[in-house]
């Protein structure tokens, strides 16, 4: 389970404030307009903001003193996510060993998460060479093997086609529940939301302006939602 | 609040700690030798009036801080005068080899600088066809020393550089404005005063500042063309205060006034250049219906033809002589070798403190935020501030009476001539580790690299490029440095340059000239063995 308390974030003029529990092995996707704080939520319970103790748990485990490797987290962004001077089977094999030193059988599991995510035959390829789902499945590959028990999604697909877009949702759905992993995703689309979901959290100025399962959540929006669906 | 894990790859405290304090020591040790030497002779009086007073009126120094500020100011006035027409052509003109002349362009700064003026020398010296030109339709009495040939040969350096810089000034000017300017049939007139001069405006005075900077502090050109009295640059004054005079007082007070001249300098340009995009897209060719005509066409193509012969006949001259100095002469090995050696030694020696002091300071750069940052700018701006005379006077004065100087001539001439790199090094080292931390520092930190993992893996693959581009650019410059090891070096072990310089002392052209082939292919080696060698295989 993940326990956001209170969680304060202040950047330049700018603040939020922000409590949300997202229950283990569940869906939670985080939509809103654009400079709402949705990254920063995910940037935080992943340690790349100063955050105080007290704020952030999982499983609780109070975060705050954990550095970005060692949180129970794994986090997919938009771009870069893969080291554009290695090789796809190089950087899916980052996830288990940082310093690329494999032995054969730990090779055989960079493979093996390969096909998990249908990209075999891809594996001595640079990411240039690979189309951009190609490259956020190789993502997910590095993802799986670094075994966490928390995915974050920062828009990782946002830059795909629809039906590209529906299918990597599925496929993380699918691996996720698999593996009992606990999701958290920051997407601008409603409709993924509502397709892969369980929960879903409308973040506005810095704060949650209404959070709920997701059928409940569409089903009964509050003015903020209205105004931002349109 | 817990510390954020912060990634530093090459700078762990203590390098950075010693690139940031070993140029300010360095400088500041300098420029107190220099003004405990120099304070004395402005009189007893500690007033500053009357310190001043009696500066002015030294006629010889006076002459000197004239004749600096008039010829850096016509070099900068001409070489940006004619950069405009010329970028304007190349810009509006496609045609093949345009990337490869381009590209080019930037050969003047790796050349040696005494191997241009031998090109020069051989163009418009005495016996070279354009003074034979000048003299057939009755211009008598040019001569490649003093004014003209200073001038010659500054607009033969910055020429190139003036040219690329207003060239993207050119290019980046959006195409929807070429396309209305079209639509609404404006004239060549109204196309310069509405589109093209404000794109001058901005450009320009940043183009007039470096140019004048880098020529109020030219050395080897006013040595080799000048040095009369009536040319004489302040940093020309120092070298022959120290090495004909022995003057130390004389030469404290130039480099004094070196200093003041390029700290306002360093800062006036500081204030006017704006900082532009310095993406190499120098590329392609704008579409504008304005220069169509065939007078317009020909207009253009003379432009580009008349520069590139003003700039390719040197290198050409001094090539082809160069080749028949060496076939006609003996190889004169036993000189040629230990010098050419020496100039190997001092371009490693000096590749290594640019290294030691810009990777550092640029690591250090992109973790700070803020006014800090701006501290970490210091260093560059003391290095600038400081030109290698002066800079070396400074030494000069500290270190004459406890070692004898010409022992350490080599190490010295590595040091200056590092220092010198750091700048321009920064330039390309900075942005390039900016964009890593941009694009991968989150991906570090999560998967757990360790600062030794991360360089192997990351730092070191993405780096290479640029640290090979600033190793070359240092290793070029340091092998053709004729500056720092003038004043500092001794005749009987010289360097490649030096050695070349007292050929052409002894009027021994031919074979100067074969040394400058010599010197000119070693200095492009070590540029490519760098610059391509260590930049590996594009992996991206």
């Amino acid at each position: 389970m993940i326990r956001i308390d209170h969680l304060f974030i202040a950047l330049d003029d700018w603040q939020m404030t922000v409590s949300l529990t997202v229950k283990a092995g569940s869906f939670c996707a985080l939509i809103g307009p654009s400079g709402a704080g949705k990254s920063t939520i995910l940037n935080a319970i992943a340690g790349f903001l100063p955050h105080g103790s007290g704020q952030i748990f999982i499983d609780g485990q109070d975060m705050a003193p954990l550095a970005p490797a060692d949180r129970p987290v794994s986090m997919l962004f938009q771009d870069h996510n893969l080291f554009n001077h290695m090789t796809v089977a190089q950087n899916v094999a980052l996830g288990i060993n940082p310093t690329l030193k494999l032995n054969k059988q730990q090779w055989q599991k960079v493979h093996d998460a390969l096909d998990q995510v249908e990209l075999s035959g891809m594996a001595e390829r640079l990411p240039r060479a690979l189309s951009g789902g190609q490259r956020q499945r190789a993502s997910l590959a590095r993802a799986i093997l670094r075994e966490r028990p928390v995915l974050l999604l920062d828009e990782p697909f946002a830059a795909l086609g629809p039906a590209l877009r529906k299918d990597m949702l599925k496929l993380v759905s699918t691996l996720a529940e698999k593996n009992g992993q606990t999701i958290i995703m920051v997407t601008h689309h409603p409709e993924d939301a509502r397709l892969a979901a369980d929960q879903t959290a409308l973040v506005q100025d810095g704060a949650i302006a209404q959070v709920g399962p997701s059928e409940t959540f569409f089903a009964n929006p509050t003015e903020a939602l209205k105004a931002y669906m349109g | 609040m817990i510390r954020q894990a912060n990634h530093k790859a090459f700078a762990n405290g203590i390098p950075a700690l010693f690139a940031f304090l070993a140029p300010l020591t360095l400088v500041v040790a300098s420029i107190g030798a220099l003004w405990s030497m120099a304070a004395p002779t402005l009189g007893e009086t500690s007033s500053v009036g009357s310190a001043l007073s009696s500066l002015f009126s030294d006629v010889y120094v006076m002459r000197a801080v004239r004749f600096t500020l008039m010829q850096a100011a016509l070099s900068a006035i001409l070489s940006a005068l004619l950069a405009i027409p010329l970028a304007r052509a190349l810009a509006t003109r496609n045609f093949p080899g345009k990337a490869a002349i381009l590209s080019l362009f930037g050969a003047p700064f790796i050349l040696p600088v005494i191997v241009a003026i031998l090109g020069l020398l051989a163009i418009w010296g005495k016996n070279g066809p354009m003074h034979t030109l000048a003299t057939g339709i009755g211009i008598s009495g040019f001569s490649i020393y003093g004014l003209p040939g200073i001038l010659l040969a500054h607009v033969f350096f910055n020429l190139p550089l003036a040219t690329r810089i207003l060239l993207q000034g050119w290019l980046a000017i959006p195409a929807e404005q070429w396309r209305l300017a079209a639509q609404l049939g404006m004239s060549s007139k109204a196309i310069a005063r509405h589109i093209e001069w404000p794109m001058l405006k901005e450009r320009l005075p940043g183009v007039l500042a470096i140019i004048f900077l880098l020529c109020a502090t030219s050395f080897t050109v006013v040595l080799a063309l000048g040095g009369g009295p009536k040319a004489t640059t302040i940093e020309l004054a120092i070298y022959q205060a120290i090495r004909y005079d022995f003057d130390l007082e004389r030469a404290a007070l130039l480099a004094c006034l070196q200093i003041i001249l390029c700290a306002g300098l360093a800062v006036i340009s500081r204030l006017i250049t704006q900082d532009h995009d310095t993406g190499e897209s120098l590329g392609g060719a704008i579409h504008r219906s304005d220069r169509t005509s065939r007078a317009s066409r020909w207009v253009d193509w003379s432009v580009i033809i008349l520069a590139l012969a003003f700039l390719a006949m040197p290198l050409m001259a001094a090539f082809l002589r160069g080749v028949n100095g060496l076939i006609m002469n003996p190889f004169d090995a036993a000189a040629l070798l230990p010098a050419a050696l020496r100039s190997i030694a001092v371009a490693m020696g000096a590749c290594l403190v640019m290294g030691l002091i810009s990777l550092p300071l640029a690591q250090l750069s992109i973790h700070l935020k803020g006014k800090t940052r701006r501290l970490v700018e210091l260093p560059g701006f003391a290095i600038m501030v400081a030109p290698p005379i002066a800079l070396g006077a400074g030494l000069f004065i500290l270190l004459h009476q406890h070692i004898p100087i010409d022992r350490l001539a080599l190490p010295l001439t590595s040091l200056l001539n590092g220092l010198q790199a750091v700048p321009f090094a920064l330039i390309l080292l900075t942005p390039a580790m900016g964009q890593i931390k941009r694009d991968y520092g989150k991906q570090i930190q999560q998967l757990g690299m360790n600062s030794k993992t991360a360089i192997r893996l990351v730092h070191w693959p993405l780096m290479r490029k640029p640290i090979g581009l600033s190793l070359g650019i240092t290793a070029a410059l340091s092998i053709g440095d004729l500056g720092v090891i003038a004043l500092f070096g001794s005749p009987t072990a010289p360097t490649l340059p030096l050695y070349l310089y007292q050929q052409m002392g002894a009027y021994h052209m031919d074979q100067a000239y074969g040394s400058g082939l010599i010197l000119t292919l070693v200095a492009f080696a070590f540029f490519l063995i760098f610059d391509k060698g260590l930049a590996g295989r594009d992996k991206n």
